[in-house]
């Protein structure tokens, strides 16, 4: 999208207008997904997230300083709603998902093959409390005092969750790399039974026994 | 060797997922579900609209109400009631408050000049015979032409704000009167005035209602953020200065309602234990003692009614600083006085050792509260907030009337209720 039809679609979205409002939203779709859906749990309440942060744009774009990219302040509200979406549901998830430190393998993690969508699943996979945690910091560059301060939690405990989600990543990853060399190696065996499985069942059974136990 | 691993983990996610992708594809399902959102809250805009407006409006109120309360012998005509837009139908001028000044001067010059005044002036309108200096008939002749009228006119034909003295307001084409009416428009004096401008339509004279209003809306005003707050405390209480204080205490419940970014209103009741000790110089009393106490012991209950503005100056991270200032009304529960004699004498003649009054005194508006407030956010729910503050009196307070001072620092716990909500 050029710079002058971004400029164009703004100034109607400031007076409101529904189409304007609705080109903008499917122009920078897939750019705002992209960054709840690493914040979310599924697409989904990603795209409950996304609509949350293109609400906040739609009622807030006259405070939009047009001397910054636009698409960094749009990438910035996104954050701050999956942030916003995280207290709202703390009380919810927080004593569900959290887990307890496990053993988690010694072996290394050697160079993979693992695509986006690869590893925006294992992100997902995460509880909410260590996914967030791990965006923060990883992938979006904050501090631990300053995901403290956005969390209202400490930063030992920021600390903490990104320690176990690193952990619960690191072993996804190794089950992976696993799963691909059992596949490489099955003598004209090479298929797989297709069942349908729940997700929560699928991150139990890796957490608790690993996939081919 | 584990920090390299960690290092060599976020490497991946990094570099695989911080640049997103644009091949989400659009889902149509997504975008009706947030115009569902966008045309919801049309109905809630009405309530934060007029929230800070109604909130604003009070405390207008107050302030007028004290500008009247304070404003001087020169302005003040118990003639006639205040607020009306006044028309004489022989000369179709216009004259109101809004205009008082200006025509003060021309009308008093018209006084002395039209011989009509000056016969009235001269003789009674009615019995013909000359008034006394300064009786009413006078007062009044002067009254009314100090605001304009070139004619006295009895109270009971006192023309009032109608349709008709609309017509005539609208009829007159000169400019000066175009003047006053679009500043009484533009002041927001008299509503009903505006809407019969508007709908005149008239030449020259354009009124934007609301005008004023929608601008403040666009920038300063935002969805309110309600919170309740419990204060508890212990205050320092003095008669006109700090000397000599008596320590009490105060419990309270505030709720709070943030207009603004940085303008937080917020109002409640606190309940005030507020000894003090005084000179009994200090001390109105009607009642005569044959020998005068010396001093007065006092134990007030009071519940205090404020209405407070804080402005915001620092809000970084959990913790926030402002300041604000107020009004606060008090209700006396009870006061109890002791009054303490010279050698202990007692009066002699049955003076009061210990007078008590319940339920009696009240005053609206009658202390102005200062006050400065940190506050840190424990949660997103919860925050804790330390407030020292001073309450200084515009009235005398209780049976005695006297210049009651408090000051302390409040403890409190604030609940924010808008994470009862989902944002």
């Amino acid at each position: 999208m050029g710079e002058e039809e971004l400029r164009h679609l703004i100034q109607g979205c400031v007076k409101q207008d529904r189409k304007c409002q609705k080109m903008l939203y499917k122009a920078f779709y897939g750019f705002s997904m992209s960054i709840c859906l690493r914040y979310a749990r599924d697409r989904d309440e990603a795209a409950e997230i996304m609509n949350q942060g293109f609400f906040k744009i739609f009622t807030n774009i006259e405070r939009y300083d047009p001397e910054r990219p636009f698409k960094a302040w749009l990438g910035k509200i996104m954050t701050n709603a999956s942030i916003d979406h995280y207290r709202a549901n703390l009380k919810i998830t927080y004593s569900d998902e959290l887990e307890k430190a496990e053993h988690i393998s010694d072996r290394e993690i050697a160079n993979t093959n693992l695509n986006y969508k690869d590893l925006l699943d294992m992100v997902q996979l995460l509880p909410q409390a260590y996914r967030t945690a791990f965006n923060l910091f990883v992938i979006d560059g904050y501090s631990h005092d300053e995901i403290g301060a956005m969390l209202n939690i400490s930063p030992g405990t920021s600390k903490s969750n990104l320690h176990k989600a690193r952990q619960k990543l690191k072993q996804m990853i190794l089950d992976a790399e696993a799963s691909a060399s059992q596949n490489k190696y099955k003598g004209g065996n090479d298929y797989a039974y297709i069942t349908a499985i729940d997700k929560t069942d699928f991150v139990s059974t890796i957490f608790n026994n690993g996939i081919w136990k | 060797m584990k920090e390299e691993q960690d290092k060599i983990l976020d490497d991946l996610f990094k570099k695989g997922l911080q640049e997103p992708i644009d091949s989400e594809l659009f889902d149509e399902a997504h975008w009706l579900a947030l115009e569902q959102m966008l045309d919801k809250p049309k109905k809630k805009r009405g309530i934060v609209f007029w929230l800070p407006i109604l909130s604003t409006a009070a405390v207008l109120l107050v302030i007028f109400g004290l500008w009247l309360l304070n404003r001087g012998p020169v302005h003040t005509n118990n003639n006639k009631p205040r607020g009306y837009t006044l028309t004489h139908p022989k000369n179709n001028g216009v004259n109101t408050h809004a205009l008082h000044d200006a025509t003060v001067k021309k009308s008093q010059t018209q006084l002395a000049q039209t011989p009509a005044n000056a016969l009235a002036l001269a003789r009674h309108p009615f019995t013909g015979k000359q008034p006394e200096a300064g009786s009413t008939s006078q007062k009044r002749l002067i009254s009314n032409n100090r605001i304009g009228e070139q004619y006295p006119l009895p109270e009971n034909k006192m023309p009032a704000f109608s349709h008709d003295t609309a017509e005539l307001l609208t009829s007159n084409q000169d400019v000066s009167v175009k003047n006053g009416i679009e500043n009484l428009s533009s002041a927001g004096a008299s509503p009903g005035l505006n809407a019969i401008i508007k709908a005149r339509n008239l030449d020259g004279v354009k009124s934007k209602p609301g005008s004023l209003i929608k601008k403040s809306n666009q920038g300063l005003f935002k969805h309110p953020v309600y919170a309740l707050t419990f204060l508890g405390g212990s205050n320092l209480n003095g008669v006109n200065s700090f000397q000599q204080t008596s320590t009490g205490s105060s419990y309270g419940l505030l709720f709070s309602a943030g207009v603004s970014n940085k303008l937080t209103i917020s109002t409640g009741a606190s309940y005030y234990v507020a000894p003090y000790n005084t000179a009994f110089g200090n001390y109105h009393t009607e009642f005569y003692f044959a020998s005068e106490p010396l001093t007065v012991d006092a134990n007030c209950r009071v519940l205090d009614i404020p209405v407070n503005l804080d402005y915001q100056l620092y809000n970084k991270h959990r913790n926030r600083f402002s300041i604000g200032t107020g009004l606060s009304s008090y209700i006396m529960l009870r006061e109890n006085y002791t009054f303490l004699f010279a050698d202990n004498y007692y009066g002699g003649t049955g003076a009061p050792i210990d007078y008590t009054v319940k339920h009696t005194n009240k005053y609206f508006f009658g202390v102005a509260n200062f006050q400065a407030t940190y506050e840190r956010q424990i949660n997103y729910k919860f925050g804790i907030s330390v407030q020292p503050y001073l309450k200084l009196p515009l009235t005398g307070i209780g049976a005695g009337s006297v210049g009651l001072q408090t000051t302390g620092i409040a403890v409190g716990v604030k609940w924010n209720l808008n994470s009862l909500s989902k944002p």
